[in-house]
């Protein structure tokens, strides 16, 4: 049995300045599965998946990546590991903005080189061009990023997340700023891609519509006062 | 893609913003490095200028009024001395050269002087002094043009020239005075010394009775001031001190290295106000580029978070800002240090035919290179206040863009 990708235990967070308690019970994620996290605005979305992404660190409770104790890493070895496992999807502006797509995609390399360390050349090469076609962004690779309909940039910011082959994605609402055509074809190709390489995927979303498409649901309740 | 590229489409991103604020360092630092080459040339100049000139004397008056005229040939005498009081010191063993110098007339606005040979020979800045072309005046009708006056007005030897009476250089004037009674020949051409000798021409002192003298015929000769040079430099101030005391003729006797010295201190204050001024320049500048970099941080919030998530850690990302701070900084260095030379190149040696300020030297000091480095500290500590910002908004906002 292979270890869990994802390991959350009784999560507790407030930022400093505030008593608002963000709140997760455990749960466990295995490679490839896919969870949908359904959280109502103001039930700190961005918080939690900075948190799972290792960019905050938890009041109380734990995250382990990888079976590694990541929440209670030092901040640069949390750093590093993100870089190395994890890829991330903003709701809306991945990229920027002066930068053609294709370098948007290379700055992956030039910040995290060691998430490609297992891959030879030419499977880097293969990856890179599988995900290309299969996102349908070969025609617009050289264009800059402010020059990209949203479609076009999210499809970028996935094929980003899912250069080097990382164990988990975390998706933050990436579908907001999509019409609902784009938003399927976006929403079946991610869990394809997902699933073809065996990544796991933590998807939040305040959109309830689409928490059917998920094997996993996830509720996460409102931040609450812990002062009341 | 390496981070350098990163960072290079990152800052042509915001352009803009630090053309601006390079250009304003690059201003603020030409000015320091101006100011630094200005100081430097004057330094250098009045160590030149006092050449071997052990002492100067001449009527009792203003030391600088002395020093001006003996030195610099400025301003006009008001009183005169005895040409034979020379006859006396040259019985003191202690005295080595002595040569009289009178001045009063001018040629197109460039003094005209009478000295003594021995002043040329022993006592100039670089003496000997031996003209480039020519002779050193002989006779009462030779002229010896400085080098500057020379190219300036494109003097050969054997030109025939008009000398004016006074200072007066405007063309009424300049008729209306002029000693048409003598033509005097150009007979030498002194090389090139940096100091104000190069802006002024020179003629025998019996050329000055033969201009002066034919209106009052029965006084004896009279002289501005006279060169002294020592055998030995431990007896000038005693002979200052007798010269000042002695009864027959009130004279000023002055330490040209030491009048001088106390005229540079009197130009240090300004320089100082002025050093302060251009570091206020700078540091306005300095707010400016920290004051842009905090504004930019909101728009740049997006950018950071994008980085994070791709792994990048607080520390680099602060340092890729202060990166760009400094390279910010040294472009405008590398600019200033260009500009600053080629603005000397082009104009130091006009200014100096204009105005005779000296003339200001090309390259790098030790100085300059110590006032740029302390501008690149100081613009590393007005980055670091965004930086502060930037690493610790990253921890109480998280993956907020």
């Amino acid at each position: 049995m292979t270890q869990p990708v994802l390991q959350v235990s009784n999560l507790r967070f407030h930022y400093p300045q505030s008593s608002a308690e963000l709140r997760l019970d455990s749960f466990i994620l295995n490679l490839g599965e896919r969870v949908f996290v359904e959280a109502p605005s103001g039930a700190g979305k961005t918080t939690l998946l900075s948190l799972i992404a290792g960019v905050l660190q938890p009041v109380s409770g734990f995250i382990e990546l990888l079976g590694q104790p990541f929440s209670s890493l030092p901040e640069t070895k949390r750093d590093y590991l993100r870089g190395c496992h994890i890829g991330y999807i903003f709701q809306q502006f991945n990229l920027l903005p002066e930068l053609t797509a294709r370098e948007n995609l290379l700055l992956l390399e030039v910040i995290s080189p060691d998430r490609f360390r297992g891959m030879s050349a030419s499977q880097r090469q293969q990856q890179w061009s599988q995900l290309a076609s299969a996102l349908g962004i070969g025609t617009f690779l050289d264009r800059p990023a402010n020059r990209l309909s949203m479609g076009q940039a999210q499809r970028v910011a996935v094929m980003r997340a899912l250069l080097g082959r990382p164990a988990l994605i975390l998706a933050d609402e990436p579908t907001s700023a999509l019409d609902a055509d784009n938003r399927d074809s976006f929403l079946i190709l991610l869990e394809q891609l997902c699933s073809s390489q065996g990544t796991a995927l933590v998807f939040v979303s305040h959109d309830a519509q689409l928490k059917n498409r998920f094997e996993r649901q996830i509720k996460l309740s409102p931040m609450t006062d812990t002062n009341e | 893609m390496t981070l350098l590229g990163f960072l290079q489409v990152s800052l042509r991103s915001r352009r803009t913003m630090v053309t601006l604020a390079t250009a304003g360092l690059f201003i603020s630092l030409c000015l320091l490095l101006l100011l630094e080459k200005a100081t430097q040339a004057l330094d250098n100049h009045f160590q030149k200028t006092t050449g071997g000139v052990h002492l100067l004397v001449g009527p009792r008056g203003s030391e600088t009024d002395l020093l001006l005229q003996g030195l610099f040939f400025q301003g006009q005498a008001q009183n005169t001395l005895p040409q034979v009081l020379a006859k006396q010191w040259r019985r003191d063993a202690r005295i080595a050269e002595i040569a009289s110098f009178s001045s009063g007339d001018s040629y197109r606005g460039h003094p005209v002087v009478a000295i003594e040979p021995a002043f040329f020979t022993s006592m100039a800045p670089g003496a000997p002094l031996k003209p480039t072309m020519g002779h050193l005046p002989e006779k009462p009708a030779d002229v010896l043009a400085g080098a500057q006056v020379a190219r300036k007005l494109n003097l050969k030897l054997h030109d025939e020239i008009h000398l004016t009476h006074g200072a007066a250089s405007s063309s009424i004037m300049a008729e209306y005075n002029e000693h048409d009674e003598i033509t005097f020949t150009v007979t030498g051409i002194l090389p090139a010394t940096g100091t104000a000798l190069d802006r002024a021409l020179y003629i025998h002192p019996d050329a000055m009775e033969l201009l002066h003298d034919n209106h009052n015929h029965h006084q004896q000769p009279k002289v501005n001031g006279f060169y002294l040079r020592l055998n030995n430099p431990r007896d000038i101030l005693t002979l200052k001190w007798e010269l000042q005391q002695q009864k027959e003729e009130p004279l000023t006797a002055i330490l040209p290295a030491m009048t001088l010295a106390s005229l540079r201190e009197q130009i240090a204050t300004a320089e100082t106000v002025l050093f302060a001024l251009s570091v206020l320049v700078f540091l306005s500048s300095l707010l400016t580029l920290g004051l842009f970099m905090t504004v930019l941080l909101r728009e740049r919030q997006k950018e950071m978070a994008i980085l994070r998530a791709l792994g990048a850690s607080r520390l680099k990302i602060a340092l890729l800002v202060l990166f760009e701070s400094w390279l910010v900084c040294t472009v405008a260095s590398l600019v200033a240090v260009l500009a600053v030379n080629g603005l000397i190149l082009l104009t130091t040696e006009k200014l100096f035919e204009l105005t005779g300020f000296p003339l200001m030297s090309l390259g790098l000091s030790l100085r300059e290179i110590f006032i740029l480095s302390a501008g690149w500290f100081t613009v590393t500590l007005a980055a670091i206040v965004p930086v502060i910002i930037l690493y610790r908004r990253s921890l109480s906002r998280g993956l907020q863009s």
